[in-house]
């Protein structure tokens, strides 16, 4: 239940897709493997850290309430290797992130794709 | 003459040279992307008894995934290396436990890979450098390195465990560098799947550059109190050759780093 209005109170769409590639360094069992959210929101806080970058956001759910996600992607050298870097995120930047939540329903989970301010997509 | 000439220089300049190339006195290298790292190979033959550079052990040195698990043939444990694995909760390999139930000494503590984890993990960019006396291993994860004595020095009896072992090498030949390793820490694992050691462990790696641009290595883990035969937890790796003056990435898995991963998502999603 409380799962439920985590998923309905953000703004969110969830599809079924099959299993994603591993994620850095931990089993894709620790998070909900065959559900992704989208998330739309702003940047709190990206955190330019190992053993995964973090992303903290603020999600505004459709009752106006506004609820801090923690969203976390690959570390630091895997990311510049994709051509991320500290300076990819920036607080206040209205970003939409496909997220694979985990099965708890805390508000946290790890990153498939983000969407920039500028439309780019990146993973 | 002056074609001959030109075409020399071509040869000379292609024998010495890497095919990837990093910009001129660029920092903070991350390491080849995967379809860099298949190009690099051959680079002409390899000098005698020489690993000096900086190399790149590639995706598969990461390890990260489970390819570094399928088709390794590791032997049964004995029964205190039953014991010891049944307390051990990795992320990776086929005694994967919940991120939550986590208790990798590495990724929730912040504790040194620790040798050989180091090159079964994380193994990314290192730099290796001859002195006279000793084989120097500097690796860019955790910006950590290694002493591989070369004087002809014998490993020590009854060793102070130490986290990354007492190592001594020497060349079986001009292209292979045999490296054993003894005096372990039984804190640290063999690799990210929990694999457990005891303090009896030995170990050796074999370097053999097989091209200027190539090194293949072949790790042996031997150890008889836990394991009911030696294994090979690497076999014939390549790492491959960066430019000499690549500045690596500094990739450090700091203790408040992985505790606040561990505080802020592992343990949310029990």
């Amino acid at each position: 239940m409380r799962r439920a209005i985590v998923i309905l109170g953000v703004v969110a769409t969830v599809v079924m897709c099959a299993p994603a590639a591993a994620v850095a360094h931990h089993s894709a069992a620790m998070f909900d493997s065959t559900t992704e959210m989208t998330l739309q929101g702003t940047v709190v806080e990206w955190q330019w850290r190992n053993p995964h970058c973090t992303l903290r956001m603020d999600v505004k759910g459709t009752d106006g309430t506004v609820k801090t996600w923690s969203v976390a992607t690959a570390n630091i050298a895997d990311l510049s290797k994709r051509g991320w870097s500290r300076r990819t995120l920036n607080v206040g930047d209205a970003v939409t992130v496909v997220i694979r939540p985990a099965r708890s329903g805390e508000p946290v989970g790890m990153i498939e794709t983000v969407t920039l301010p500028d439309g780019q997509k990146i993973r | 003459m002056r074609t001959t000439l030109f075409a020399g220089i071509t040869v000379v300049l292609t024998m010495v040279s890497v095919p990837y190339q990093v910009s001129g006195q660029s920092w903070g290298f991350a390491g080849l992307p995967n379809d860099e790292f298949a190009k690099v190979t051959g680079g002409g033959p390899a000098p005698a008894r020489d690993l000096t550079g900086a190399w790149d052990p590639g995706q598969a040195g990461i390890a990260g995934g489970e390819n570094y698990f399928s088709g390794r043939m590791v032997p049964p444990m004995t029964p205190l290396g039953q014991k010891m694995v049944a307390a051990n909760k990795p992320g990776h390999g086929p005694y994967s436990a919940k991120v939550y139930e986590g208790n990798d000494p590495l990724t929730t503590l912040g504790d040194p890979s620790g040798f050989p984890r180091m090159v079964n993990y994380e193994f990314r960019p290192t730099r290796i450098v001859h002195t006279p006396k000793a084989v120097l291993m500097l690796y860019s994860f955790n910006q950590t390195w290694r002493i591989i004595w070369t004087d002809g020095r014998k490993p020590p009896v009854d060793p102070d465990p130490r986290w990354f072992g007492y190592s001594t090498g020497r060349w079986e030949n001009d292209s292979t560098f045999v490296v054993d390793t003894v005096g372990m820490t039984d804190r640290t694992w063999i690799d990210s799947g929990g694999f457990p050691h005891s303090e009896a462990l030995k170990v050796q790696e074999r370097y053999n550059r097989v091209s200027a641009n190539v090194i293949e290595l072949t790790v042996t883990i031997d150890d008889p109190l836990v394991y009911t035969k030696p294994w090979i937890s690497r076999d014939r790796m390549p790492l491959k050759r960066l430019p000499d003056d690549t500045d690596f990435l500094e990739q450090v898995y700091a203790a408040s780093e992985v505790q606040g991963f561990k505080s802020d998502i592992s343990d949310k999603t029990k």
